[in-house]
């Protein structure tokens, strides 16, 4: 039997079975450090300071919010589902662009670290995008797709160069 | 205590909502034990008890807008849930990845990183500890997302679809990740005994 084959029914019933079965594991009581955390007061400075920026960040959200919805309107109509889908089909043509490079075991130090900060802010945005409410409303979403698209293109770019340096 | 059955009374419910502490008390003392126990299966490492810590401040400062509509303990797996994969697709974690996925052979007890998932049971484990250390190690031998997907699946109860939306993927997604699991999980299991197999209609030609 390899590690392919799938399991029979009797098998998967008994796997969960067991796995429900496991035991809870005990945590460290955590309470006193939760309770030091809600209770930690900031030195009064500080509280001055984040009562005076959020006085000031909630007259600019009030001022900017007047002007967008002047604007809303025009932003949701223009944010239709016809732009999302086409962002996710350019989107699904770089993934495959990507997949179809080659893969190099050996890559540049430099190269490596921005593939990996650029994987991030790709897997950050799918998070986002994951959220119903976002979903929800098509200026949010298409905003993260085009973001999307934008990060894929540059990855593979990225990639692209790497893959061609054959001086490595 | 299951922590999807997981429910404060009312009044109880209501002063955590006002920030009373001792309210806050009782929520984090019904809770830690399934949370932490959650948490650990799917996040293999010390990060756990940090995690934990995390997952309840969010709560606490997310329980005023709490609606009730679910049980409480749903609403904190959530949170506790969306913290792990916040942990596993963390740049570091992510950088670590290869090293918890190559050395299955480290998986024999003798103090490799499949190991530290083993935790401390609390009182009242199955009647075969071999089967559940098997097991234990089994599971933390996976890799993290295909750990989260069996554990998430099988034991908490999420569907397919839920589970595909939280990777910003399909329900394929997680069977694929679930069937991958499940035929590594199997060596774990010890064979059935023999009585069993004997009345077992599949056995008969």
């Amino acid at each position: 039997m390899s590690l392919l084959d799938p399991l029979s029914p009797a098998e998967t019933r008994r796997l969960r079975a067991a796995l429900g079965a496991l035991p809870d594991l005990q945590p460290p009581d955590g309470w006193r450090r939760l309770s030091m955390t809600r209770h930690s007061p900031l030195p009064r400075p500080a509280r001055a300071l984040i009562g005076t920026m959020a006085i000031a960040g909630a007259l600019a959200l009030l001022v900017l919010g007047a002007l967008l919805r002047q604007f809303d309107g025009a932003m949701v109509s223009s944010a239709s589902a016809a732009e999302i889908a086409t962002l996710q089909a350019r989107s699904a043509a770089l993934e495959s662009r990507l997949a179809a490079l080659p893969e190099r075991r050996l890559v540049r130090g430099g190269s490596a670290l921005t593939t990996v900060a650029l994987q991030d802010r790709i897997l950050l945005v799918d998070e986002q995008l994951s959220d119903q409410d976002v979903r929800r409303r098509d200026v949010h979403a298409r905003a993260l797709w085009q973001e999307r698209c934008e990060l894929l293109n540059t990855l593979l770019k990225v990639r692209a160069a790497s893959a061609a340096d054959i001086t490595f | 205590v299951k922590l999807k059955e997981f429910d404060l009374p009312t009044t109880t419910l209501a002063a955590a909502r006002a920030g009373e502490s001792w309210a806050l008390e009782a929520f984090y003392r019904g809770c830690s034990a399934p949370a932490y126990t959650l948490i650990r299966r799917i996040v293999v490492g010390a990060a756990a008890e940090d995690l934990l810590h995390e997952a309840f401040v969010d709560a606490f400062r997310a329980l005023p807008s709490f609606d009730g509509r679910a049980p409480l303990g749903i609403w904190f797996r959530a949170i506790a849930v969306r913290r792990c994969l916040m942990h596993l697709r963390s740049p570091w974690q992510r950088s670590r990845a290869w090293l918890r996925e190559v050395p299955q052979r480290w998986n024999d007890g003798d103090g490799g990183p499949g190991d530290e998932a083993i935790g401390h049971d609390a009182p009242g484990a199955p009647s075969d500890p071999g089967e559940t250390i098997d097991l234990q190690r089994a599971l933390a031998g996976l890799t993290p997302v295909t750990r989260l997907v069996v554990w998430l699946h099988d034991v908490e109860g999420y569907s397919h679809d839920e589970i595909g939306g939280l990777f910003a993927s399909t329900a394929s997604f997680s069977k694929s990740r679930l069937a991958r699991g499940h035929a590594r999980l199997r060596a774990a299991l010890r064979p059935e005994p023999a009585a069993e197999v004997a009345t077992c209609p599949c056995s008969t030609p």
